[in-house]
């Protein structure tokens, strides 16, 4: 995010979707960066809709409906028109440079891809698009994308209604190799956000890396203050942010594992966008 | 001839009260009387009402203005409410059955305070150990382990057909509202134009596969949406075990504190079904319990008697319908009336229930409904709140319907004679619910035991007055004035609060003088101070005498005139005047004209007065013939309306120098009543009536003629002041008693008045004589009269 490449928001039409798009555009205003919206047409879905014994089961309701290629298609044009809608608004909030990117494919290999050519650094997407609705966290495209260590990637969740306390960005350090690249991809959120950082700190950080990171901070102006990680485990986590007022949270490729737990795991964990820094 | 009646003696005007006879210095040395001295009657009749268990029993004290009926009664109920136990506290809870009906909890004296403690404690406690349960990780977890059991499930679900489904080269494919199924090939979903290509059988087989794969997940997502009401129902569960430990602990602990209430343990019980039922309502962020189901597991404690130490007397002085049942205040919510069972207010009657409430009867009856309520919670034996709004208004606000309180009450109505005879008469209940009527006497006997209690009575006074004590010679002087109150030398005024004033006016003028005591000279001046106060009508009426404005001769003799006494009583000040009475005589028909009554100036009594005149007159002077007289008797000056019989003797007098044209001595003034046979009779203001005379002659000069005539009968009521006295003493004013009306005329006339013999002859030279001589005169000259119009018509 340092190095100010554009930014690649991933967009369906569900809601998560339309949360990360506001988030990447905030984001791509206050960074000065490019914001690519990349709409991707599944090739599945277009094949599905193709075979004349297609049909969609709800998932509320398990009951068939049609399903056929027009359906689909008046499906993904009403979708684009959300999208460029929506993209105009938030350029009309401030200067944002965007451009809508419609690709047809597998929606993992069209992402890496377009994220790739556009030399982005940061990939927004929703923790879960319409599987969010049928009780997945995480997504299948987001579970493969994390895979993708080459870049950061912003898992969107529209966060709980806030508290009357303020609300902070929370970075989670637990391991000292990544734990500059954290700080500072949590400070730069904090500013982007006007919120203030916070530091949640495991005992593997000693002291005088401490206040080597906060060293670091200095320069940017930002409001930061440590709160120690008691235990670190994913309860440990839990237990730290229960009542907190966490407008988003930064981890680190390495931060699940020296938790000794699954990345997806740590990632569902806040009901709140997540920033996975590589 | 008889002897005219001699004048008085100075010593026989005033009963003197000996200082040295009262057994102490100051009143600082004397206890409060036990009980009010002369108040038997009343007292024994509290002593019943207080005793008698029946509620209708209650009771009316009634007696003047100013007799201290409230400070007696209030004191002997204090006195009273010692010997019994403190009665019930009572609260209202919230009824979670039926919200509008708040309910009743009866609880013993001490243990309101500590039952509303506890509940508040118990409030306070939810607010943190609710949170505190609902913020724990175990909470958390179990939360988690819920959701994720329902997510693992619908996902399972969901995988067990993708697996299914990639066994048979079929893919399942999210889309916007669920799911689509398609046949795979190399990982992808197969083009539809390289499908149909297929051999046909391969097609119906792959379509046969994805038809049953469908059926298959029609079937799993439609067991989805029961996973989730179990889910719900298993978090519902969760929350409510949550809700359980985190109040069963308080709950419990209550109920075994108060497990000797059964009322207050269901009422506990109710708490934790409510708090339970409540577990959906429950904040989301913090996990409290809203205000709002808190503030329903509080008690409003109606009534504390957890400090008193025996029953309760109470006096409402503004007896309103609300203040005496109690009301149900309300609050604006969003443009709303609204209220809850914390609003209910306790009346007068609640807070005297177990005990005694005091009313004065005159304030109940001025107060819009109150007479009707009271009755109504004498008559139920229960207060039952109820706004008058509810009565008499279409639209009311959203009310209650609170239990009523069992009614265990004594009542004492304070009030005048007159109400208390007004409500026997035209109010059927009063009879039925006041049954005891603790008369207070309006004088009580002096003697020197009751002195030596009102000496008392002023040291209880002066001591509850903070004001100073008073000396021997200031309590004898206030027992002069008592008797002088009472208008009767043999008697003391029973009232306290015209005392009160007079102590307290003394005390300023001792404090004035730098005096530690409050002497009989303190006494004398506020005596004085508040004549003078009250006395600008009589001087006004005095300097129009004195002036001849008022024609009232003091001195030289008349025919047909007399001075006559009459009293004015203006608020609490009244004073003595004389009137003058004159009267014509002339032949006629049995006929005393009396003028006041014709000008309609003359009242019933007055009237009747002159009737008994008129035939004390026919026979005395007519006993066997007709009486042939036309008299008319009229008070001179007067234009107000006048009433009672104590000037009747002057008016005969007047009547009888009317008739027999014999002058009347007019330095002497003349009071009393006379019944038919030629009696006099006592009369009221006797000591009023002759300062009133005395004042008039002393400021003309006293020369020795002067005095007045007063009833025999008035001898003991004679209390007149010092100055009186002294000119009595010293000769130069007379107060003469008479006993008959012969005794009048002879001193008003210097001659003797006569008395008849065996054949009903006076003696001559006698008045009676002059009197039956000019009637006999007037029967000629009516029958000369009678006989020449019979002629003339004849």
């Amino acid at each position: 995010m340092a190095d100010h490449g554009p930014i690649v928001v991933l967009l369906d039409s569900s809601p998560a979707s339309t949360g990360a798009l506001v988030a990447a555009a905030r984001l791509a205003r206050r960074q000065n960066r490019d914001l690519v919206a990349l709409f991707v047409e599944d090739r599945d879905l277009s094949r599905s809709a193709g075979y004349a014994f297609a049909r969609e089961i709800s998932a509320l309701s398990g009951n068939a409906l049609p399903f056929d290629t027009q359906t689909l298609t008046d499906r993904l044009r009403n979708q684009r028109e959300r999208i460029t809608a929506l993209l105009e608004h938030e350029a009309g909030r401030g200067a944002l440079r965007w451009r809508l990117q419609v690709a047809s494919g597998g929606i993992y290999q069209t992402t890496t891809q377009a994220a790739t050519e556009t030399g982005a650094d940061l990939i927004v997407l929703g923790k879960a698009g319409w599987s969010a609705g049928r009780g997945a966290r995480l997504g299948s495209t987001a579970r493969q994308l994390l895979l993708d260590t080459g870049r950061s990637l912003m898992l969107w969740e529209d966060r709980r209604r806030p508290g009357k306390d303020q609300e902070a960005v929370y970075a989670l350090i637990t391991d000292p190799t990544d734990a500059s690249t954290i700080v500072r991809a949590s400070a730069a959120l904090a500013l982007a956000n006007d919120h203030p950082l916070r530091l949640l700190v495991s005992r593997a950080i000693g002291p005088a890396r401490l206040r080597s990171l906060l060293a670091e901070l200095e320069p940017l102006a930002v409001a930061v203050s440590t709160q120690p990680l008691i235990e670190q485990s994913l309860q440990g986590v839990a237990h730290a942010l229960r009542g907190q007022a966490a407008s988003d949270l930064v981890i680190g490729r390495h931060t699940a594992e020296s938790l000794g737990c699954d990345s997806s795991d740590l990632i569902t964990l806040p009901t709140a966008p997540v920033l996975v820094v590589s | 001839m008889t002897t005219p009646p001699a004048p008085l003696d100075a010593d026989t005007l005033y009963q003197r009260c000996d200082p040295s006879r009262l057994p102490f210095e100051t009143t600082a040395e004397l206890q409060p009387p036990a009980f009010p001295p002369g108040q038997t009657r009343a007292l024994e009749a509290l002593e019943f009402g207080t005793e008698i268990e029946d509620g209708s029993f209650n009771l009316f004290a009634l007696g003047a203005f100013g007799t201290g009926k409230y400070a007696v009664v209030r004191d002997f109920l204090e006195q009273r409410a010692q010997r019994d136990e403190p009665p019930w506290s009572w609260g209202y809870v919230y009824n979670f059955d039926e919200p509008d009906k708040p309910r009743l909890l009866r609880l013993p004296p001490q243990e309101g305070r500590k039952l509303e403690k506890g509940l508040e404690n118990l409030v306070e406690e939810f607010r943190t150990a609710i949170p505190a349960v609902f913020e724990s990780d175990e909470y958390h977890n179990r939360v988690q382990e819920l959701r994720e059991a329902f997510k693992r499930r619908q996902r399972e679900a969901v995988e067990a057909i993708s697996k299914k489904a990639k066994e048979k080269d079929v893919a399942l494919v999210n889309t916007p509202n669920g799911f689509t199924l398609g046949p795979v090939r190399d990982g992808e979903i197969l083009d539809p134009e390289e499908f149909h290509k297929l051999p046909e059988e391969q097609q119906e087989t792959w379509q046969a596969a994805i038809n049953a794969l469908e059926k298959e997940l029609k079937q799993s997502l439609q067991q989805i949406p029961k996973w989730q009401k179990e889910a719900r129902e298993k978090l519902l569960a969760l929350n409510e075990e949550m809700l359980r430990v985190a109040v069963g602990q308080q709950l419990q602990a209550l109920e075994d504190d108060w497990e000797h209430l059964p009322d207050v343990t269901a009422f506990l019980g109710g708490i934790r079904d409510d708090i339970i039922s409540h577990v959906n309502d429950l904040d989301d962020e913090g996990s409290t319990v809203p205000e709002e189901i808190l503030n329903q597991y509080q008690l409003n404690l109606l009534v504390d008697n957890a400090d008193l130490e025996g029953a309760p007397v109470v006096y409402e002085d503004l007896p309103t319908h609300a203040r005496l049942i109690g009301r149900i205040e309300h609050y604006f919510r969003e443009g709303a009336l609204l209220t809850d069972f914390r609003l209910i207010r306790a009346g007068a009657l609640h807070r005297a229930n177990g005990g005694y409430l005091i009313l004065h009867a005159r304030q109940v009856l001025m107060q819009p409904f109150a007479w009707d309520t009271l009755k109504r919670a004498i008559y139920g034996k229960q207060v039952r709140i109820e706004s008058l709004e509810q009565f008499y208004t279409v639209f009311t606000p959203i009310s209650l319907d609170p239990d009523p309180v069992p009614l265990d009450i004594k009542i004492v109505l304070i009030g005048d004679r007159l109400l208390y005879y007004l409500l026997s008469e035209y109010d059927p209940d009063f009879s039925k619910l006041f049954k005891v009527q603790a008369d207070f006497e309006d004088t009580l006997d002096r003697n020197p035991e009751h002195e030596l209690d009102y000496a008392r009575t002023l040291a209880a006074l002066a001591q509850s007055n903070n004001l100073r004590p008073l000396d021997r010679s200031a309590v004898a002087r206030t027992i002069e004035h008592a008797s002088r109150m009472a208008g009767d030398n043999e008697k003391l005024a029973a009232g306290t609060r015209p005392l009160a004033d007079l102590l307290a006016e003394a005390n300023h003028i001792a404090g004035k003088s730098h005096s530690d005591t409050v002497g009989s000279t303190h006494i004398e001046a506020a005596i004085a101070h508040q004549e003078k106060r009250a006395e600008r009508l009589r001087e006004r009426a005095v300097e129009a005498i004195l002036r001849n404005t008022l024609n009232i001769p003091t001195s030289g003799e008349r025919i047909g005139a007399i001075n006559g006494l009459a009293v004015s009583q203006l608020g609490n000040f009244s004073f003595g005047l004389p009137t003058r009475i004159t009267a014509t005589a002339r032949p006629g028909r049995d006929q005393v004209v009396d003028i006041e009554r014709e000008a309609k100036l003359g009242g019933n009594i007055h009237t009747k007065a002159m009737m008994i005149l008129s035939r004390y007159l026919g026979s005395h002077y007519a006993p066997d013939g007709e009486l042939s007289l036309s008299a008319s008797v009229a008070f001179e000056q007067l234009y107000g309306t006048i009433e009672g019989d104590s000037a009747s003797v002057a008016e005969l007098c007047a009547l009888i120098s009317a008739i027999a044209r014999i002058p009347i001595r007019q330095s002497l003034a003349v009071t009393g009543s006379i019944n038919q046979l030629g009696e006099v009779q006592a009369i009221g203001g006797v000591n009023e009536k002759i300062e009133g005379f005395f004042r008039i002659c002393r400021d003309r000069g006293l020369d020795g003629t002067h005095g007045v005539l007063i009833p025999e009968a008035n001898l003991p009521h004679l209390m007149l002041n010092h100055e009186v006295r002294s000119a009595v003493a010293a000769g130069r004013f007379k107060v003469y008693p008479i006993a008959k009306a012969d005794d009048a005329l002879e001193r008003l006339t210097g001659q003797p008045a006569g008395e008849a013999d065996a054949n009903g002859r006076f003696p001559a030279g006698s008045v009676n004589w002059a009197v039956a001589d000019r009637l006999l005169h007037f029967q000629t000259v009516t029958r000369h009269d009678a006989s020449h119009g019979e002629d003339e018509n004849g």
